[in-house]
């Protein structure tokens, strides 16, 4: 990823010049995904998390300063987002049978790696190392993030790690 | 494995993982939006209602275009039985991997019997046309009418040999799902006006690969004696590609005008193809004119003039230009009192 190329991009698009878009989305979208599928954890609806961040990015575009950390802020949209998905979910009384059949096949169609970390790992490892690892956020960052303190995040990810180099043993 | 490997383990195969979404359909769709909420002339206001009319003529456009790999347009006899007795067929013409199906105006026309009069006749006579028996009819009405209280709509859906499922979702935005075929269509609650209605929604295949998202726009103006109405049905597929298809419809008195567009563009928005006809109908003769063109300025025109509710026949004059038109597959169904055709013509650049 570089940084330069995502502000040249955004700085394009903020003076009207839309081709900026693709090399931005390009740049940042694995970032939002993975924002997304690291609460969500299937693949279908966190592609259409991902795209409804960036229609509200786009629509917010004119008031985005390119000194803000951009990505930062696309990655906390698709978080929240997906969280929101995720609230509705456990509100909802029950979920029709069929739904929950299509969303699970979607799950199949991410990869294998994925599918062994969401097993090894609890809810909160498996969202702290696709945050740390994919959309390289510091601990810091995670730990603001997710509202944990600092220590915490840091335990998690040691633990996360442990559990993975114990789990993936088979895959060096 | 170190920390380091397992990082890059994860780091390989996150790149590894597909992402269907383009820039160019995003991109679009922002557009689509933007656009919306600049020609709204009134404010979208909820009402978990389903009208009768050309939303649900819409919707069963998206339908047809929804099936297999075609792209389809149903071209209503915007409440005029003079127009709806005609033949009409279906028109195929293959674009590259993409085939464009304009198909069904008979069906479609029946439908608007059914959404204007209520005809249990039409009713019986399109339920024929599409071979939908009559248990699984009642059925799908039963469904229909718990689910939104309109069976007329239902019959529409179930006049093109749709099976109709309705799922229930927790999502406000996404409030209801048909499962049609080996395809789901997830839709959100209309957005309605007096007069002007937005759906949106996408398509998945049954084990929830998304297909298109999907757009209708229509707005409709009625006044004893004459209506108008324009539907807009926008396709955004994963790969970009777009197809937007329009209708208008002007009727007043014993006369109709209808006029169909289908505009499909590549994943940066250029168009590359654009095809149009207008069907005029005056105390059941109906006349019927496709201009296409196709890509870099390639120009086809078509034209027949058939039909009268009591015609058992038809005839067909072709104009064509730049390529061969062949019709085929005709196939004669007789619907009481009134024969109905299929077929398909189809256009070779």
């Amino acid at each position: 990823m570089s940084s330069d190329e995502i502000l040249s991009a955004l700085r394009a698009m903020k003076s009207g010049d839309m081709d900026g878009f693709e090399p931005f989305y390009e740049q940042t979208k694995r970032m939002v995904f993975f924002a997304a599928k690291a609460v969500l954890k299937d693949n279908a609806r966190s592609e259409d998390v991902m795209q409804d961040v960036y229609i509200r990015f786009l629509e917010m575009l004119d008031r985005i300063e390119e000194d803000r950390g951009v990505v930062g802020l696309l990655v906390k949209m698709a978080r929240n987002l997906a969280l929101n998905i995720l609230e509705r979910e456990q509100r909802s009384v029950e979920l029709d049978e069929n739904l929950h059949g299509s969303i699970s096949a979607t799950d199949n169609l991410g990869s294998d790696l994925f599918e062994r970390m969401r097993k090894l790992l609890d809810d909160d490892e498996y969202e702290i190392v696709i945050l740390h690892v994919v959309d390289e956020l510091k601990h810091r960052e995670i730990a603001e993030m997710m509202s944990l303190p600092l220590g915490t995040v840091t335990w998690k990810y040691n633990r996360a790690i442990a559990k993975l180099q114990k789990g993936l043993g088979d895959l060096r | 494995m170190n920390e380091n490997d397992i990082e890059r383990l994860i780091r390989e195969e996150s790149q590894r993982v597909e992402i269907k979404t383009t820039a160019a359909s995003i991109l679009e769709r922002y557009r689509i939006e933007e656009k919306v909420k600049k020609t709204s002339k009134k404010p979208w206001y909820r009402r978990p209602s389903f009208m009768v009319g050309a939303p649900a003529f819409g919707i069963v456009a998206v339908l047809s275009i929804g099936l297999g790999t075609y792209f389809g347009l149903g071209a209503g006899g915007g409440g005029q039985p003079s127009v709806g007795s005609s033949g009409g067929g279906q028109v195929v013409i293959p674009l590259g991997d993409t085939r464009i199906q304009a198909a069904s105006y008979e069906v479609l026309a029946g439908m608007s019997f059914i959404g204007s009069t209520g005809s249990d006749t039409q009713a019986a006579a399109v339920r024929r046309a599409r071979q939908v028996s009559e248990t699984q009819f009642e059925q799908i009405c039963a469904a229909f009418d718990s689910h939104y209280g309109m069976i007329a709509t239902l019959e529409s859906y179930s006049a093109s040999g749709f099976v109709y499922t309705p799922i229930a979702s927790d999502d406000p935005s996404m409030p209801y799902c048909i499962q049609i075929a080996d395809f789901k269509f997830y839709y959100d609650a209309p957005l309605q006006d007096e007069d002007e209605t937005l759906i949106q929604g996408y398509t998945t295949t049954l084990d929830g690969q998304r297909l298109q998202t999907v757009r209708i726009e229509s707005e409709q103006e009625y006044e004893p004696g004459e209506s108008e109405s324009e539907i807009e049905v926008t396709l955004i597929s994963a790969d970009g590609t777009s197809v937007t298809i329009a209708q208008t419809n002007e009727s007043e008195g014993s006369e109709s005008e209808d006029e169909f567009s289908l505009i499909q563009r590549d994943a940066r928005g250029r168009e590359l193809t654009e095809i149009s006809f207008q069907l005029e109908s005056e105390h059941g003769q109906t006349e019927k004119t496709f201009d296409i063109e196709v890509s870099e300025g390639r120009e086809l025109e078509w034209s027949y003039t058939i039909f009268d509710e009591t015609s058992t026949s038809m005839k067909l004059a072709f104009e064509g230009e730049d390529g061969e038109i062949s019709y085929r597959n005709p196939i004669l169904v007789e619907l009481d009192p009134r024969v109905y055709t299929y077929g398909e013509l189809e256009y070779r650049p």
